[in-house]
């Protein structure tokens, strides 16, 4: 019942005018990063994070939390009246989506598209609802040694589940974590790879370095790629995108249990929303009685990846909200946000800042039922969007990337930086190093360095202290056991290779 | 350029990059007084680099036999010529930024990087790319100057 006070608490909260405004134009923004398929939510919330700076804390976060999940919205109509996805957590969707629209049933594959992402929402946010707090409550009894243990499991996970490579995916993660040591030693106070540069002094800003790699590195990557001219869209009628009777008793178990997948695959950090997909398509076929529908246009195939990709962004914020470890690259982008702003995610934001967080969580409700209604009228807006030619687009990119990288420190070396960090991003993205290791290297390096010298204080330099207690042992166990799959499990799929081919 | 090559280069320049991390963290300290030195989580960074670098090289050494010679995985020359042509501008504006202002050049910066990307000259996409840059550095000067208040340098027209 507290729970319940808290959210009704929050929810006239979120009916504030400024937070209505902010929900707006962070969804808004969010469809049409989600529509384009040259910028993903990261980048879109990336590119926006400076911007946001100088806001109320409330109205910066709903604003990027609005860009993450409008953008699960918006990526779904390209993805089918065009067939190109529009963020790589739509990608399912164009298996059956394309070819619904091919065959004259763009409207209907639309409408279930958004009933579907409502549906899959509203099932993760009361989920979320009641397990954040729940699991704040219980992360106020973790220590130091706990807090590295978890972090170290975070660091391994996005690592391992977070790209096809986890040799690659560890070196990003070196890279990251060095980045992180550029500075002053906050315990002892030595420079540490400042190359007597005083403006590395204080270290790298993340946002810089996250803005730089997201939003200028994809576009880099992006110029290799051809671009999407010589497309047609689908036709539809407004009339055909309202959802029938039939197509919801056919999906309703599908969307339950995709929202669930979502749910539960999107918390795991590195997982993200497009594994959720990829999961909740594969089991909504297996279950189907039209199994072989699948691929050619069926109704289910389009509800049950929609479903999951947007229970999957409300859920990749549990853990960064109650535990202050993001769960994908966008809540990484995210909490560099929380951390400008002068908020530390973590189970005491729950204690100390109620009135934030249960705003915040009203706010995403009211985001799940604002976008409904708009990407339904805005879905023509939305699929031109696919057309506007890169060579528009990219310089607007920069010029919002140039602005909002000064504005956080006034320092137009920073840009500079930046820069260089775009280039990085882009090598990382050609050669299929992922991205993610590096962003979380980055933030939570400081914090695993912090928590792990003050336990070694606590317990005077004895290191069993990080498997005192059960947590933290168990915890530590699991990461260790994914660091070794990692190295191993090469080594022996490369022996099983080897001996299949000489027998 | 292949990337399976670029792969096999970029491999031993991370490892490189790991071993010089390793020298500095070395450098630093590894122990203190009060527990790891300054130079522990340098090491740790410098370890997952380096071992995992050596790993990622020798596999890329091994499959580059089989690696395919297909455009996708290639990188072109047109490819870095745009994206060196596109730090070339941004190099250029933030030469100018402080001198001219932080909205005199954009207009030039937006169209510079619009042609590197797609050089097309004629008379009525220039018309377009030129209204679409002023009009976006207006709509920038709103957002950032007058709405939220960023400090831009100002140029010798006042703004």
């Amino acid at each position: 019942m507290e729970t319940i006070d808290l959210l009704l608490n929050g929810l006239s909260g979120a009916f504030l005018p400024q937070n209505l405004l902010a929900v707006l134009v962070g969804v808004l923004f969010g469809l049409a990063v989600g529509a384009l398929p040259a910028l993903g939510p990261a980048a879109g919330v990336a590119i926006l994070l400076p911007a946001i700076v100088n806001l109320d804390p409330t109205m910066a976060i709903a604003g990027l939390a609005g860009v993450y999940y409008g953008a699960m919205y918006g990526g779904a109509i390209t993805s089918i009246l065009i067939g190109v996805p529009g963020d790589s957590a739509a990608m399912m969707t164009v298996l059956d989506g394309y070819p619904m629209a091919r065959r004259g049933e763009a409207g209907r594959a639309l409408g279930m598209a958004v009933y579907a992402s409502f549906v899959g929402g509203m099932i993760a946010l009361v989920l979320m609802t009641f397990l954040s707090a729940w699991i704040a409550r219980a992360a106020l009894a973790f220590g130091p040694a706990e807090m590295t243990a978890l972090i170290v499991l975070a660091l391994c996970l996005v690592t391992v589940l977070g790209g096809s490579d986890p040799l690659k995916g560890f070196v990003a993660l070196g890279l990251g974590l060095w980045v992180a040591m550029i500075g002053l030693d906050p315990i002892s106070g030595i420079p540490r790879f400042t190359f007597s540069n005083i403006h590395l002094l204080d270290g790298i800003d993340f946002t810089i370095v996250v803005v730089g790699m997201y939003g200028l590195g994809q576009m880099f990557a992006e110029l290799g790629s051809s671009e999407t001219g010589g497309r047609s869209t689908a036709n539809y009628s407004m009339a055909s995108l309202f959802p029938r009777l039939s197509d919801f008793l056919r999906c309703k178990w599908h969307l339950v249990t995709s929202a669930l997948i979502g749910f539960f695959i999107g918390v795991l950090p590195g997982a993200g929303a497009t594994a959720a997909t990829v999961f909740a398509y594969a089991t909504a076929k297996r279950f189907s009685k039209t199994p072989e529908e699948f691929g050619k246009g069926s109704i289910e195939g389009v509800a049950a990846p929609e479903s999951a990709n947007n229970a999957a962004s409300y859920s990749a914020m549990i853990p960064l909200f109650t535990l202050g470890i993001p769960g994908s690259g966008t809540t990484a982008v995210m909490l560099g946000g929380l951390l400008m702003l002068g908020l530390e995610p973590g189970p005491r934001l729950f204690s100390q800042q109620p009135e934030f967080i249960w705003t915040l969580i009203g706010t995403f409700y009211v985001g799940n039922v604002v976008l409904v209604f708009l990407t339904l009228l805005l879905i023509p807006a939305l699929a031109a969007l696919v057309f506007i030619r890169i060579s528009l687009l990219f310089p607007i990119v920069v010029a919002v990337v140039f602005f909002g990288i000064y504005s956080v420190n006034y320092n137009v070396a920073d840009v500079g930086i930046c820069a260089i960090f775009g280039l990085a991003g882009y090598v990382l993205t050609r050669l299929q190093y992922p991205m993610l290791p590096v962003l979380l290297g980055v933030i939570l390096g400081p914090l695993l360095e912090r928590a792990i010298r003050r336990s070694l204080i606590i317990s005077d330099g004895d290191v069993t202290i990080f498997w005192s207690s059960a947590i933290s042992a168990i915890v530590l166990a699991i990461a260790a056991a994914l660091l070794l799959w990692a190295i191993v499990g090469p080594l022996i799929r490369a022996l099983i290779g080897r001996r299949r081919a000489s027998a | 350029m292949s990337l399976a090559r670029l792969d096999i280069a970029f491999s031993i320049l991370t490892l490189a990059f790991g071993v010089w991390i390793l020298s500095h963290a070395l450098h630093y300290g590894i122990s203190s007084e009060i527990g790891p030195g300054s130079g522990t989580f340098p090491m740790i960074a410098g370890l997952f680099v380096t071992l995992f670098s050596a790993a990622t090289l020798v596999r890329a050494v091994r499959e580059r036999k089989v690696a395919s010679d297909s455009a996708q995985d290639r990188v072109g020359l047109a490819e870095i010529a745009k994206i060196a042509g596109i730090l070339v501008m941004i190099v250029l504006y933030i030469g100018l930024f402080q001198s001219l202002g932080a909205f005199l050049p954009l207009p030039l910066l937006m169209i510079g990087i619009s042609l590197v990307i797609e050089w097309r000259t004629d008379f009525g996409w220039l018309v377009k790319l030129a209204v679409i840059s002023v009009a976006f550095t207006v709509a920038c000067y709103f957002i950032f100057a007058d709405f939220l208040r960023v400090l831009l340098p100002v140029g010798p027209l006042g703004f």
